[in-house]
């Protein structure tokens, strides 16, 4: 344990990562800050810039592209009353009224101090729970592994917030887009329409551009500009020692809440928050506070959604499965780099692993140095104007993928799927569920091929092996879950 | 009957993605066998669950009663113009050039927005157009020509 970290600090606290995490950081808070971006499109856009990276730095930084962007989304809700992302919604309440009352420095700076906290308490979670879960992990057969993705896939459309149906069909388009491109068994073209361009497949970037970033930019272009940068100058930036005090235990609870909800496929940091904030609510003595600028409800949101960031990663660096769509693009990072995210990256790769995870405590511990003083400047940025934003992130989409194999027609699939991902936003379809599923097609064909090999062409495996025989009865909980109230509501009807 | 219906839509879409889907796999691919899985197998398998979900979601959304909220009002215009400027870009981009690609992207992404005021659009499209020159051709060394007939790469 103590070995593996100190490789880890060893890897991250090189010069060069150092400043791949820095620059991640300051890149991400500068476009989290911006309303109307969240972390996905962040990454999204900024992706192609780490792509010439080597690994580990190019891993480094996107984590820590993602933690800022986070933290921006944060800045946005308490001062301009905009949620950038579900996880901030809920800061939003309280956050926005504390800033009302003058307090918009004692707020960022508990919001700031309790993602610390809870980035810490993560980042250690990762380190004790991620190897030996990759150990057992390493034991799996095919069986187990299609299995848990299909828990995990279940899970992430059911778990979301939107439609579970709609969900769970997003999931099998998300898994048919994977298909496109040159089958590795069998070596067929699948869905390339004889264009050379998608014998590959269709790019990740594409994807992630395209159904997150093009596509939002036409959706927030129909809503108004609902802005007015409430402080100009924070007068006073510290909390008093009393909000500490009344911070302390809500950030440790939130946290816990947040570790618990970041494991899960699906719920992720929005889930979290909100049930860290109805937590607090529920234990504090005069719950009516809460809307009016109660600290508690900045700090418990707060630690929440860091914590189930950080948490986040221990399924996806341990066993490969991403549980949200930011996940999903760490993992597709990691295949464009040709690493194959699962249990065997903690083996093969240790510096990779414990790099990125100390590097994680560390892109938290710059958030906190770096943007408390450097507040001031995210303000500013907060009164850049949509209408100057928006044309310059299609900028940055377009060029990004122009960028990765230098050819349009990645632009042109991007622009398409755009479009397609605005008709299903405007259709109440999620696009993380089938970003989940694109980035996990292949590995579970694959898997599933070698498992009906191996029995013979005989499923019954799946439900005779243990461990696997458990994930399928998760799965079957999960939907069971999604279709019980329907049952019930049809009956008293 | 609500054929408006977001769920109805919805349904189609995927109905349509999963037919499709089943279609082209079953006239390009062999299908194989339970133990030897052929590369048309599973994309059948997840076509037949796409559309079996798109048509759930479809007669849902036919049995809600008339008046149930849940019409699309659509706003075409941006996500046209985003569109077309991204094609834009592709087209010109290998042809003319980074400026000359990013001009008209600009301006047409622009006519997208809420109000289009030209001056603020002009100065945008030069400033955005001058960054990502510094940025991506200088700094990064992205093989992209500059401007029109210059054929060298920084």
């Amino acid at each position: 344990m103590v070995e593996n970290l100190a490789l880890g600090f060893a890897v991250a606290f090189s010069l060069e990562n150092l400043a791949y995490c820095f620059a991640g950081v300051m890149l991400g808070t500068l476009i989290g800050v911006l309303p109307g971006i969240t972390p996905v499109v962040a990454i999204g856009m900024l992706f192609p810039l780490t792509f010439t990276l080597p690994p580990i730095a190019s891993l480094i930084m996107l984590a820590g592209i993602y933690y800022g962007a986070q933290y921006g989304g944060s800045t946005t809700a308490i001062l301009v009353n905009l949620p950038g992302e579900t996880a901030s919604a809920v800061t939003c309440i309280d956050g926005y009224q504390m800033a009302r009352q003058g307090r918009a420095g004692p707020a960022l700076a508990v919001a700031a101090l309790s993602s610390f906290f809870a980035g810490c308490v993560g980042t250690l979670l990762i380190a004790f729970v991620g190897p030996p879960l990759g150990e057992w992990a390493l034991k799996f057969g095919p069986w187990e592994y299609c299995a848990l993705m299909l828990m995990g896939l279940v899970a992430s459309a059911v778990l979301a917030h939107g439609d579970a149906v709609k969900g769970l069909a997003m999931v099998a388009l998300g898994l048919l887009f994977g298909m496109v491109g040159t089958d590795v068994n069998s070596g067929w073209q699948r869905y390339t329409f004889d264009l050379p361009e998608l014998a590959d497949g269709i790019g990740f970037t594409v994807i992630a551009v395209g159904l997150f970033a093009v596509a939002e930019i036409a959706v927030n272009l129909e809503s108004r500009e609902p802005r007015e940068v409430l402080t100009s100058r924070i007068p006073q930036l510290m909390p008093s020692r009393y909000d500490l005090g009344d911070a302390a235990w809500p950030a440790a609870r939130g946290t816990a809440v947040g570790a618990v909800f970041g494991v899960l496929p699906g719920t992720g940091p929005a889930l979290s928050s909100f049930a860290a904030y109805m937590l607090e609510k529920k234990l504090a003595r005069d719950p009516e506070r809460f809307g009016r600028g109660a600290i508690e409800g900045v700090a418990a949101p707060e630690a929440a959604n860091n914590a189930a960031a950080q948490t986040g990663f221990i399924p996806t660096l341990t066993l490969g499965i991403p549980g949200s769509a930011v996940m999903a693009l760490m993992v597709g990072a990691m295949m464009m780099h040709g690493l194959a995210p699962g249990p065997q990256v903690i083996v093969e790769k240790p510096q990779l692993f414990w790099g990125v995870v100390v590097s994680m405590w560390i892109g938290n511990l710059m958030l906190v140095v770096l943007n408390l003083p450097l507040v001031g400047l995210w303000v500013r940025l907060l009164r850049v104007p949509y209408r100057w934003l928006f044309p310059s992130i299609v900028m940055f989409c377009c060029i990004g993928n122009y960028s990765v194999s230098n050819n349009p027609v990645d632009v042109y699939l991007c622009a398409g799927l755009g479009a397609l991902g605005y008709l299903l936003a405007k259709l109440e379809c999620e696009p993380a569920p089938l970003l989940l599923g694109y980035v996990l097609g292949p590995l579970f064909e694959e898997h599933l091929r070698r498992a009906m090999l191996l029995a013979r062409g005989d499923p019954s495996p799946f439900f005779t092996r243990p461990i696997s025989l458990a994930f399928m009865l998760g799965t079957a909980l999960v939907l069971a879950a999604m279709i019980a109230p329907v049952l019930r509501r049809r009956k008293s009807a | 009957m609500t054929l408006g219906h977001k769920d109805f839509l919805a349904g189609l879409i995927f109905l349509a993605f999963g037919l499709a889907a089943i279609h082209i796999a079953d006239r390009d691919l062999p299908m194989g066998t339970a133990m030897h899985m052929g590369p048309g197998n599973f994309p059948v398998l997840l076509g037949g669950i796409l559309g079996f979900f798109g048509i759930f979601l479809a007669a849902r959304g036919l049995g809600w009663p008339e008046k149930t909220p849940g019409r699309v009002a659509w706003a075409w215009r941006p996500v046209s113009c985003i569109v077309a400027s991204m094609l834009i870009f592709g087209f010109v981009l290998p042809r003319l050039g980074l400026v000359a690609a990013l001009v008209p992207m600009f301006l047409v992404a622009a006519l997208g927005g809420r109000e289009f005021r030209v001056r603020d659009v002009l100065v945008l499209t030069a400033v955005m157009t001058a960054l990502a020159v510094g940025v991506f051709v200088v700094l990064l060394k992205l093989p992209f020509h500059v401007f029109p007939g210059r054929y060298f790469v920084w």
